[in-house]
């Protein structure tokens, strides 16, 4: 089994679980057509990079409050302070509820 | 160039401020996928299974129990979004690590030989075909991906939802870990010790012992050493087999083994517990936190446990639920001292090397 190592990465072989594709590649269909199920991909990378935006924005308020540089370094290496994490975090739950709260909906239920 | 965001605590920040808040979005959304989405779910996938002849809870759930719940667009989106998120969650972090593998690789490196712990590598290992698998489809599993240790750190995050960023879940865990029955505790092993949480947490309740992480995965002991050095804790990390640990006879107080049983087959158990029994002191304690087994899933549990298994790889974990463990360990010659249910859908399985 040597043959499968490579010494500089530390790697052996491994088993793919869908083979010929990467792991998190995704070919099931639950919602009746592909591009359904590729739909809602697309709306959850969206929620993601505006809750990104939401709080890199956040951050660079927090600089400028405080008076110091905005550098892309600052952004970087700011700390949030707790408290303001603990009401970023309600905001965000409120966000996720807000957005996507309707899949929740059960249609059929009376 | 990359900037170095540093660490809070034990939290290992993300590489950036982006990713960060992407996979805190994910959070969110699983934090919200296990309250009210998931209850919305449940509540509809009951309703369709009512009139559902179940089988006997070993088997497989039939096709048309699967077909039924997915045809349902309420639960067929949360399976979808289910996947998704897994999915996003690996993506971000592999795409991270692959595209700045020489910063990455140099820091792994730099840490590699530096204590005060010991890092043992063994090129040599024979690995086996079932821990070579992309388990819950992290890509390149644990023995194939350089940067595994780093994707599972990460990609947890949002799967303990917050509750792990500064390792609590680990203290707590290994602090409810009991005493053998002789009340010392010099060494301590962790079998399947991935990036060495369990391991770090181990030697901070027990600071005067000698602890060891074992594992099969290099990438993963790799990163364990990297973060245990960056503290300045000193645990041992060793890449062997918990199978064939090459440790001597009776000279562990405590092995412990976290969701490490529903990643190997049946068939291979069993030699890990004659191994784990052999290094045990005789009153040793074998602390064991998994799934619970042989019981009875309410269908759309099952549902969902079934598509763990084959959708999102974990290609052991129906036997290991299957199987009747505590009637494994028993077999094995432990002596069941206690456990229950401790984290969600996880127990405690705490064992003792019996005396003479
Ligand atoms: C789910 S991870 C758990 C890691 C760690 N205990 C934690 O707290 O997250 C399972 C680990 O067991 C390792 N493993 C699987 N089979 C093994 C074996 N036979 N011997 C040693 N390690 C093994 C894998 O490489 C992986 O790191």
């Amino acid at each position: 089994m040597a043959a499968d190592k490579d010494t500089a990465t530390h790697t052996v072989a491994f088993i793919p679980a869908r083979p010929g594709d990467m792991a998190y590649t995704d070919r099931e269909v639950f919602l009746g057509h592909p591009m359904i199920d590729n739909l809602v991909k697309i709306v959850l990378e969206l929620g993601a990079e505006t809750w990104a935006n939401r709080r890199r924005l956040r951050i660079v308020e927090q600089l400028l409050e405080s008076g110091g540089a905005v550098t892309r370094e600052a952004i970087e290496t700011h700390i949030m302070p707790k408290d303001e994490q603990a009401e970023l975090q309600r905001e965000r739950d409120a966000f996720v509820r807000r957005v996507y709260g309707v899949l929740a909906r059960d249609p059929e239920a009376s | 160039m990359k900037i170095d965001r540093g660490s809070i605590g034990r939290l290992q920040r993300f590489p950036s401020v982006d990713l960060e808040s992407y996979h805190d979005f994910l959070t969110g959304f699983r934090q919200w996928m296990s309250a009210d989405y998931g209850r919305a779910a449940t509540a509809r996938a009951e309703k369709l299974l009512a009139d559902f002849e179940m089988p006997d809870h070993r088997a497989p759930p039939p096709d048309a129990m699967i077909a039924t719940l997915e045809s349902n667009p309420l639960v067929g989106s949360f399976v979808r979004t289910w996947m998704n998120c897994q999915q996003m969650a690996h993506k971000s972090l592999h795409d991270e690590f692959q595209s700045n593998a020489n910063f990455y690789r140099e820091g792994l490196k730099a840490a590699d030989s530096a204590g005060p712990g010991l890092l043992e590598l063994d090129p040599g290992l024979d690995i086996p075909d079932y821990a070579r698998h992309e388990i819950h489809t992290q890509p390149g599993g644990y023995v194939g991906e350089e940067f595994a240790g780093q994707i599972y750190y990460y990609s947890t995050m949002s799967f303990y939802r917050g509750r792990n960023d500064q390792n609590e879940l680990y203290t707590a865990m290994a602090r409810s870990v009991p005493l053998p029955a002789y009340g010392k505790v010099e060494r301590i092993l962790d079998i399947g010790c991935g990036i060495g949480q369990l391991t770090v947490a181990m030697k901070e309740v027990f600071p005067e012992a000698t602890v060891w992480g074992l594992d099969v995965g290099a990438p993963m002991l790799r990163y364990a050493h990297k973060q245990a050095v960056e503290w300045g804790i000193d645990v041992n990390y060793t890449q062997r087999l918990a199978e064939d640990t090459r440790f001597e006879d009776e000279s562990f107080d405590i092995v412990t083994a976290y969701i490490l049983f529903h990643e190997v087959p049946q068939k291979v158990t069993p030699s890990i517990l004659k191994e784990v029994l052999r290094v045990l002191k005789p009153g040793g304690i074998f602390f064991i936190r998994d799934f619970q087994t042989n019981r009875k899933h309410a269908p759309f549990g099952k549902y969902m446990s079934w598509k763990d298994h084959t959708l999102n790889e974990e290609p052991w974990s129906q036997e290991f639920i299957n199987s009747d463990f505590v009637g494994t360990l028993k077999e094995a010659g432990f002596t069941l001292l206690e456990g229950g249910e401790s984290q969600p859908f996880l127990r405690d399985y705490i064992c003792q090397k019996p005396v003479g």
